[in-house]
């Protein structure tokens, strides 16, 4: 791992901090407390991948382990941050409850399949199918921050920070199932997709801390015109 | 072959979202109406802004001290505005409606482009402006 990994570890973990901080310092922690949780595993899952790295070295299998596992439970806690985020997208719906509902099933069946998967492969849990393990949660992630998208778009919210939490949490978990895809398809593709992924795990936080940081809770903007195709404004 | 489906589904995705969220970046701009400093002194004057002023925008911009905070937008925005000259220069020069559609759709999210880049200049011009002030009155 050279200098490039580390100054990008350090300017994702650097990013993660600052949002939970100024969350925190605004008292904002509460009301966005999924993302909030979210983030500061990241931050966690860096330092303990730091540690694992620095006493046991890149090739051992305790990194591999500790790697794909707080990355496998991560993905768990993105899908709270979505559930978090449909919540608020159907607030005015009155409908939180069954949402909880399909939060708790989904994650109660996220756990079985990974469980059951992990239970068949326990002999190779370092090999090809933690890699097609983190594919499928990702494209799952992929799948449901599209599903909130269309009903971001079909309920006309206009909430410039959730619109943009939104796409930003869509870029981030299509991308990331793109690159376990394409690990998955080509073993040579290791390197190059260890390091995007290292880079797009910079690039989440940038985009929510930009978020938090430059677009006020009270701004709004028409998800309608993000998607039409006359874009005109001028 | 589950990989590769899932690898272009999420292609497709990506570039969905990502053109989506860099909209959603510039409609933000959008709604900034430029200063007339600004507009005097890029030479656009009242014009619209066009696509082809986004260059020479974004390196006044960056000519321009600014605070930072903007820099992953406007990475973002370069990349948006160069992915769209890509696919823009994939069109043939065959006039049929269709592309001719496109070529209209892609200028314009060009121009949309090149208004955020001189919103970005003028919140930096801006920015040296307080900065000038108070080291004046320091």
């Amino acid at each position: 791992m050279g200098p490039v990994y580390y100054a990008v570890w350090t300017a994702s973990f650097a990013l993660q901090v600052y949002i939970v901080a100024r969350a925190l310092l605004r008292r904002e922690f509460f009301p966005y407390l999924s993302i909030n949780i979210f983030v500061a595993a990241m931050a966690l899952r860096d330092v303990s991948q730091y540690l694992v790295l620095m006493r046991y070295g890149f090739a051992s299998r305790e990194y591999t382990y500790a790697y794909y596992y707080s990355d496998a439970l991560l993905t768990v806690l993105m899908y709270l941050a979505i559930m978090y985020l449909a919540q608020q997208v159907f607030r005015e719906m009155h409908i939180g409850r069954y949402v909880r509902w399909v939060t708790a099933g989904l994650l109660v069946g996220t756990a079985l399949f990974a469980g059951a998967v992990i239970q068949r492969n326990a002999g190779h849990l370092a090999s090809r199918f933690v890699v097609e393990l983190s594919q499928d949660l990702y494209f799952v992630g992929m799948v449901l921050t599209y599903l909130l998208w269309v009903a971001v778009f079909k309920l006309r919210e206009t909430r410039t920070r959730l619109v943009q939490l939104v796409l930003a949490l869509g870029v981030y978990f299509s991308a990331t199932a793109a690159l376990w895809a394409l690990r998955n398809m080509f073993d040579s593709t290791h390197a190059i997709a260890a390091f995007a992924l290292t880079l797009l795990g910079v690039l989440l936080p940038a985009a929510w801390a930009y978020t938090f940081t430059m677009v006020p809770e009270e701004a709004r903007l028409a998800p309608a015109g993000l998607a039409e195709e006359a874009a005109a404004r001028r | 072959m589950t990989a590769a489906l899932i690898f272009v589904v999420s292609m497709v995705f990506f570039v969905q979202f990502f053109v989506w969220y860099t909209r959603s970046v510039i409609q933000a701009s959008a709604k900034h109406a430029l200063s007339d400093s600004v507009r005097e002194i890029t030479g656009i004057g009242a014009d619209p802004v066009g696509a082809s002023q986004f260059g020479r925008l974004l390196q006044l911009a960056e000519l321009c001290p600014g605070s930072g905070s903007d820099e992953k937008r406007i990475l973002a925005v370069r990349a948006y505005f160069q992915g769209l000259g890509v696919v823009l220069s994939l069109i043939p020069r065959v006039p049929t409606r269709a592309l001719a559609k496109a070529a209209a759709w892609i200028d314009r999210e060009q121009a949309s482009c090149a208004y955020f880049a001189a919103t970005a200049l003028d919140r930096r011009m801006a920015y040296s402006r307080t900065l000038l002030s108070h080291g004046a009155r320091a």
